[in-house]
């Protein structure tokens, strides 16, 4: 799989649909903003500056971090593990919430769609990341933004436009699914046109989305709005690498300004009163036992500050 | 019928997303249109998302597919009444999972046991256990109680229950049902003699070993000290058995270079309470030597993370009896106070757990306040002790369970704390 999906015509395409001339050439130039940035260069010059630019990132909870950044040295294979790890290390399946629904869940028929992208038999080895730029990555999945280190990440990985599971939800749904089922068939063709690789295809998919959300004016968009663009909420370009990785992989541990700003919270609490939750204890101490174990494997955590430029 | 559903949860990160729709995770149909809301620490408070999409996109990493009781109705699916009962559910599960923090590595594991120490007999609680563990005992009973009629119907019934725990016979405050606190000095007194006891017990052979485990009996000491309960122990039945392990610590291991030589000092010392040459804590008022004992302002799980509790009680609440600290215990019975409950009508770990726990709420909601050392051992400090008291078990009511749930969801929750992720 190589980057010939055409990520760059559709971007030349859109802009060619913008019938004013004069916010066209606005929009040509947040593309070439859009580039830039992704790319890591420096605001005056195409050098590239040291930890920025486009990454691609998995959130993880506090609360398992630990596991993933010692997985190394206690020669785990897989030490950052999706749901197929996962549910094998369990001993009681049929305890409260652990059983999985069969026959074939959704999960495994949205994993078997990208499996015809990968050329894999199914799922079970792929490990779903994000891209991100100046940001912490998605919070719905962990408080803690855990950067790969770009090299980490081998070229042509499959690179999505959407989260795959919007194959299962409308507009998309409409055209993949007949009868109520997804149809295999369908769903593969409409994956396609939703797919790039990493790294070759990510810039141009970057500036569609970019794109295809601004808004018609003659006004320059910011890095900022590039960074929060790429990365909004549960609105990402989705990576399905094909291995687990671990601590020696990472090129840092982002974390957000606000929950850094709870963490303050909660100390400040502490000193004047009235006393936090126990909840909010347990989260700081995790938060501060995660940047503990960080340091000791020489994985440096950072704070978020703004979105707008690297720092 | 429509209810609240989870789509994903992760139990041990207290995340989940859940949607208002009908049972239909077993479904290959399954629509993820619908609007989901997420809910994650540290406040609980549910946060409107787009779509069940990104709910279904966790699953692919440390979230599981929905809350399932293996019933045949509702395809198995947990319901739960108010999106307030599933906010409640999951925080309830991220509390209690903090009891497998220490396991986990996120948490600074306290020393481990010393199998060549160790066998004398334990410190002894007080008479029937005191009224306040009594009184505990009594409050979780009514707990069991209200779990079991709620549980007659099957998880998977018409209309899921649960009970608001804020509501009804529950209006009556937790301090109020403990009573007057007239005992709780001895109570706390004994459960500091055996913190006390456990740490020293657990003193490492390898020197190497040694500076982490004199740190935690420092800081133990500290926090006892802070807390105003220094005079009780040193005044309590306890003191001479804990004076002689300490003693015949020092002496094994040549701790202090042969320097202590009054019998009564090794133990202040060891606590790191005073000067060895010449403290003497049943000649010499407490108060007048406290400046060496101020606990800082840092966070007061790193300390109870470093005290370690007994295998008895370690496995009376299903926590690693090797490794499980005062830290683990606090969040599974803050989680489900049921723990306490035994086989037995009053199991004799009871009393133990409960002055654990309140030690420790003791130290958390003190965190900001100003420190009793100065006046341990008056009539005064001894006001301002039971004071403290009360704040912590007005903090620990606010922490206990909000809801009551079906006695499998209640156990689900209790087994959160053995959840891994490798």
């Amino acid at each position: 799989m190589a980057g010939t999906s055409g990520w760059l015509d559709r971007r030349k395409k859109m802009l060619s649909k913008i019938d004013d001339s004069s916010i066209q050439s606005y929009r040509s130039a947040d593309a070439e903003l859009v580039s830039s940035v992704m790319n890591g260069f420096r605001p005056d010059s195409r050098e590239k500056v040291p930890q920025s630019g486009m990454r691609v990132v998995c959130n993880i909870s506090s609360a398992h971090i630990a596991a993933v950044l010692t997985g190394e040295s206690r020669k785990d294979p897989k030490p950052y593990k999706n749901r197929y790890d996962l549910a094998s290390q369990r001993k009681d399946p049929q305890a409260v919430g652990a059983r999985v629904p069969t026959p074939q869940s959704l999960r495994e028929k949205i994993d078997s769609v990208l499996a015809s992208l990968t050329s894999t038999s199914d799922g079970k080895e792929f490990y779903y990341a994000a891209i991100e730029l100046n940001g912490s990555g998605i919070r719905y999945f962990g408080d803690l933004c855990m950067v790969l280190k770009p090299e980490e990440t081998d070229p042509n990985t499959l690179v999505l436009f959407k989260n795959s599971y919007d194959l299962s939800r409308s507009p998309i749904r409409e055209e993949v699914f007949v009868n109520g089922s997804i149809d295999m068939a369908k769903a593969i063709d409409k994956a396609k046109e939703l797919q790039g690789v990493w790294p070759d295809d990510v810039i141009e998919m970057a500036a569609c989305k970019l794109l295809d959300g601004a808004n018609p004016t003659e006004r320059r968009i910011t890095s900022g709005t590039v960074s929060a663009g790429v990365l909004f909420d549960e609105d990402y370009l989705e990576v399905i690498r094909l291995e687990s990785f671990g601590a020696s992989s990472l090129e840092e541990i982002r974390l957000s300004a606000q929950d850094v700003a709870v963490e303050g919270r909660v100390a400040e609490r502490l000193r004047s009163g009235p006393a936090p939750s126990f909840a909010e204890l347990q989260w700081r101490h995790r938060r501060r036992g995660a940047e503990r174990i960080a340091t000791q494997v020489r994985v440096s955590t950072r704070v978020v500050a703004t979105a707008g430029r690297t720092r | 019928m429509a209810h609240w559903y989870i789509d994903a949860l992760d139990a041990r990160a207290g995340m989940g997303l859940a949607t208002y729709r009908d049972a239909d995770l077993n479904d290959a149909t399954v629509d993820l249109g619908k609007p989901a809301v997420f809910i994650g620490p540290p406040f609980f408070q549910a946060e409107s998302v787009a779509s069940r999409a990104i709910g279904f996109a966790a699953t692919r990493g440390s979230f599981q597919l929905g809350l399932f009781s293996g019933g045949e109705e509702r395809g198995g699916e947990v319901a739960f009444s108010t999106l307030q009962g599933v906010c409640e559910f999951i925080r309830r599960v991220y509390v209690s999972s903090g009891g497998g923090d220490t396991d986990s590595g996120i948490s600074p594991a306290p020393v481990v046991p010393n199998p060549e120490t160790g066998g004398a007999e334990p410190p002894q609680p007080p008479v029937n256990g005191g009224s306040v563990a009594r009184g505990m005992l009594s409050f979780v009973s009514q707990m069991s109680e209200d779990i079991a009629s709620i549980s007659q119907l099957t998880l998977s019934s018409s209309e899921p229950k649960q009970l608001d725990r804020r509501e009804g016979k529950y209006m009556e405050s937790l301090l109020v049902t403990l009573g007057p606190l007239t005992d709780v000095d001895a109570l706390l007194a004994y459960g500091s003699a055996v913190l006390i006891e456990e740490l020293l017990l657990r003193i490492p052979n390898s020197s190497g070993d040694r500076g982490a485990w004199m740190k935690s009996v420092m800081s133990l000491g500290q926090v006892l000290s802070r807390l105003g309960l220094l005079e009780s122990v040193f005044q309590g039945p306890e003191f001479h058995r804990l004076t002689q392990l300490a003693t015949d610590i020092d002496r094994r291991f040549n701790l202090f270079n042969h320097f202590i030589r009054e019998f009564d000092t090794a133990l202040p010392v060891l606590l790191g309470l005073g000067s060895y040459p010449w403290w003497h804590p049943r000649s010499v008022p407490l108060f007048w030597f406290a400046q060496h004992a101020c606990w800082g302002a840092g966070d007061p799980l790193d300390g109870l993370s470093s005290f370690p509790i007994p295998s008895v009680a370690a496995k009376h609440v299903r926590l690693n009896p090797e490794t499980a600290s005062v830290r683990d215990l606090l969040s599974v019975f803050l989680a489900n106070p049921r723990v306490l409950e035994g086989e037995k009508v009053s199991p004799p770990e009871a009393p133990m757990i409960v002055a654990f726990v309140l030690l420790a709420s003791m130290l958390i909601v003190s965190a900001g306040g100003a420190s009793l050392a100065r006046i341990d051992g008056t009539r005064i400090g001894e006001d301002l002790r039971k004071d403290l008291v009360r704040d912590a078990i007005v903090w620990m009511d606010s922490q206990i369970p909000g809801y009551l749930f079906h006695r499998d969801i209640e156990e689900y929750i209790r087994s959160a704390s053995q959840l891994r992720y490798a």
